[in-house]
């Protein structure tokens, strides 16, 4: 008797990280550089937290004429 | 673990004090801004661990090194010269001269403050690459930079002058983006530093659309 074949479970792949050198790539710059991840971890703040920060101060600066 | 010969990692070497501050913070922009990872002694915290071997260790898995010597001058009460940065450049030059195949493949720049300043004092390292920043942040992002590219063959890395001209703009907002974080500046440790100039770069020149 056929044994019913197993259905194949597909794992779920979580997105591939982007590497560079063995370094883990935060960003590409739009002159080629690419801006790799710290090896050390923020003790004040979450890397979201910073992010979301920054890019406030940043929207700030800008629309009050402070680039 | 990188390669020896691909191995990004950039240990700086140089004083902590607030006066010296604002080159401490642009040789970490100008790192991170040319493609290198910024590496110190400030980054760990572990007081069950000798810093004399966390220096070591941070050392040895460094292939790039920035040593700032300019502060070898006599300061306190009694009046005595500061050795650690001449140390710890004796030692990553050591690694080098004496490790195996992966630490032979060091390099590094040393800066004083003016050209030729220290042959009057540590004449051994005429050989090195000794740069002069002259106390200022912008030579030293124009020397750091240039040096930067030409260690990681990257044409595509800004000129100094470019990068300098990044920093300023980092240092205007900088007390804002502490502000907004509830953070006064001289709160920040080096894994703080690290990550705001790291998503500043980021944000700054990647905007959102």
């Amino acid at each position: 008797m056929k044994k019913p074949s197993k259905a194949k479970v597909s794992a779920k792949k979580s997105p591939a990280k982007k590497t560079h050198m063995g370094y883990r790539v935060l960003a590409t710059l739009p002159d080629g550089v690419k801006l790799l991840a710290p090896k050390t971890k923020p003790t004040h703040f979450t890397s979201d937290e910073i992010r979301q920060t920054i890019r406030r101060v940043l929207r700030e600066r800008a629309a009050s004429g402070r680039s | 673990m990188p390669k020896a010969a691909s191995n990004r990692e950039v240990f700086i070497n140089c004083p902590f004090d607030d006066q010296y501050k604002p080159l401490f913070y642009a040789a970490i922009f100008a790192i991170l801004r040319s493609g290198f990872v910024p590496r110190s002694a400030l980054e760990e915290d572990n007081a069950g661990q000798n810093r004399f071997d966390k220096i070591c260790k941070i050392i040895g898995e460094c292939r790039l090194g920035v040593h700032d010597i300019s502060r070898v001058e006599l300061s306190g009460n009694p009046r005595l010269p500061r050795f650690n940065m001449p140390l710890e450049l004796g030692l990553f030059l050591g690694a080098c001269k004496f490790g195996g195949k992966k630490q032979k493949t060091k390099s590094c720049i040393v800066f004083e403050r003016k050209e030729h300043l220290f042959r009057q004092y540590i004449s051994d390292i005429s050989g090195q690459d000794v740069k002069a920043h002259r106390g200022r942040h912008s030579e030293l992002i124009k020397k750091l930079a240039t040096w930067l590219r030409t260690q990681g063959r990257a044409p595509d890395v800004p000129g100094g002058a470019a990068i300098a001209n990044e920093y300023s703009r980092f240092t205007d907002a900088l007390p804002e983006i502490c502000q907004e974080s509830r953070l006064r500046p001289d709160e920040l440790t080096f894994g703080d530093l690290v990550e705001i100039i790291s998503n500043y770069i980021r944000a700054r020149l990647i905007p959102l659309p």
